[in-house]
Order: C-alpha cells, then structure tokens, then sequence
C-alpha cells in the first residue's frame, strides 16, 4: 500500500515577478505618472491650470472621453496626437495661444484684403517675423480658419500660412 | 485710441491721443473696469472692420467677436447697433452715411478691450487707430469728444 503524504503551504499569490512591496510601489508610480500625464497636457496646451473649470470643460469635451476621465491606463501617445491637431483645440485655446503672437500676425497680413493680396504676390521674398514658430503658424492659421469673416479677408489671409508652412517641409 | 460710449439709448466717440494701459476709466463721472476676458487676451478679442463711406471717410465699425466670447449679445441688447453676417458681427454706424463693404475689409485686431460699469449697464470698447490712414484717422476724430488721458483716469 502506498502512503501519500500531503503537504500542504499557503501563499499568497502576487502574481510573475510581483512581490509584497509591488502594490504599494504601483500606487507611486500611479501618482507619478498622473503628474506626468498632467504636465504633458499642460505642454500640449490640453490643460491649463490656470483655466476656469469652464474653458478646461469645453477642451475636454473637443478631446472626448479620453480626457473626461483622466487615467493612466490611456496611452499618452494616443492623447498627443489628438492634441496636436490644432483642429482639435478650442477656440478659448488657440486665442489664448495666439494672442501674444497677434501683433506679429498683423505685421505679417498687412491691413485688409488687399494688404494680403500683396503679400501673396511676393509670398517667395516674405520673411517670416521674428518670434513666429511652425506651431504658432499652424495655430494661427485654424484661428483665423474658424472666425466669421463676411468680407473674405481672413479666407484671402489663410493662404499666407499655407505658403509659409511649406517652408517647414 | 477710440473708446465707444455704449449707454442704454445712445452711443458716444472719444478720441484719446494715445494707448492707455489701465484696469479702470473714469467717462461723465461713472467708473468703468477692465472685463477680465478681454484683459485676459491682451485685447485679442476678435476682429474690426473700419466702416468706409469711400476710400478716406470713416463711418462706422464692425466687431466680430470670437464666439465664446458674450460681446457680441451685449452689444445687441443695445438698439441703435446691428447685427450682420449670420449673427457673428455687430456694426454700429456713426451717422446716417451709408458704407460700401468692398472697402471695409480690414479685420484688425489692436487693442480692443472692454471695460464695464459696475451695475454692467454701460460699456466702454476701445480699438487701436494704427490701421488707419491720417485722412481717415482725420475725419474720425472730427466725430469724436477729445479726452486728455488723465482725465480718464481720475
């Protein structure tokens, strides 16, 4: 007759390579990575902190569920590059993002439609103005894109940061 | 700089020589205060069209607002102004001239800050002048009250 003998441990089950200590260590980097998450928004133009919980609103709302809920668990990749289609940010957002550059936008358009159109006619010799980066022309550029012009000036206008992108090419 | 005087029935026009950086004004005795939207932005509100009666006479303007901004349904509560182009902009006319849209195109966008009475019943707009031409800048201030700038800002 054999005789088995039965021996038998508990454990706790941490799971592959996961120790006491892991949770505890996660909840940390959790917090690490949320800050990080933040400050990324923050570079991005996503999140403001000095934003009314108004305008912070109406930038979740562009970026749908992904930044309603703020969690680690959404790749900030995949966040990025929503962001940085200037299409997607609001209005309150790329103005906020322009207007000190505005100044330098005024210089660059010249007065009306036809301080554009002459622009245009030389758009090969046009020296972009000191202070303006590709961003901040792309930002501009969907700026003026979503204004309510009823003379055609700003439609006459976007083709100057059309041409002058190409040069980022 | 213009400052336009938004009061329930009536507008007024002064002319100020320069650009003023302040967070208050002082009009017929009433206390105006910088809106913080506008100061915010720098006065980067939106856009202006000068309302041209031929290639040198000024009479009227057209402020297009960037939507989320409440200027524009301010400006409509007042009866003497209008609202144009599918609701986005508001033309006030300085006097009964008519104006031609061909050359009342500039979209500028300098200093144009709003300041507002404490009960928010008046309003004060200003809008910077260095987009116009010295005819034009001439026969505007023909329309307007001079105001010396420290009487603005008693």
């Amino acid at each position: 007759m054999f005789c088995y003998i039965l021996n038998l441990t508990t454990s706790i089950y941490y799971g592959e390579g996961r120790n006491k200590y892991s949770s505890a260590s996660e909840d940390f980097e959790d917090l690490q990575s949320k800050d990080q998450l933040k400050e990324e928004w923050a570079k991005l133009g996503i999140w403001d902190p000095n934003m009314s919980p108004d305008e912070a609103g109406k930038n979740a709302f562009n970026f749908g569920f992904q930044v309603i809920i703020p969690s680690v668990y959404f790749k900030a990749g995949a966040i990025a590059s929503n962001a940085n289609k200037v299409e997607n940010i609001s209005l309150a957002r790329l103005q906020a993002k322009s207007r000190a550059d505005s100044p330098l936008f005024k210089e660059l358009f010249g007065s009306g439609k036809k301080g554009a159109l002459k622009v245009l006619e030389n758009i090969e010799n046009v020296k972009i103005p000191e202070g303006l980066t590709k961003e901040s022309i792309k930002v501009y550029r969907e700026l003026i894109n979503r204004v309510k012009d009823p003379v055609g000036t700003q439609e006459v206008r976007a083709k100057i940061p059309d041409k002058l992108l190409e040069r980022f090419k | 700089m213009l400052i336009i005087h938004f009061l329930q029935f009536y507008f007024k026009l002064y002319y100020v020589t320069e650009m003023i950086d302040a967070d208050q004004f002082v009009i017929d005795n009433l206390s105006f205060y910088k809106e913080k939207e506008s100061k915010l932005n720098n006065g980067f509100i939106g856009f202006f069209d000068w309302l041209r009666a031929d290639l040198t006479t000024i009479v009227g303007i057209r402020m297009c607002f960037f939507s989320h901004h409440k200027y524009l349904s301010i400006l409509q509560s007042f009866e003497y102004t209008q609202v144009k182009s599918e609701n986005n902009c508001c033309e006030l006319l300085f006097d009964d001239s008519e104006y031609f849209s061909e050359i009342s195109d500039d979209q500028d966008s300098t200093n144009n800050f709003v300041f507002e009475s404490i009960d928010k019943k008046e309003y004060l707009f200003t809008f910077g002048l260095d987009g116009l031409s010295e005819s034009e800048l001439n026969g505007l201030i023909a329309k307007c009250q001079k105001v010396p700038k420290e009487n603005l800002l008693e």
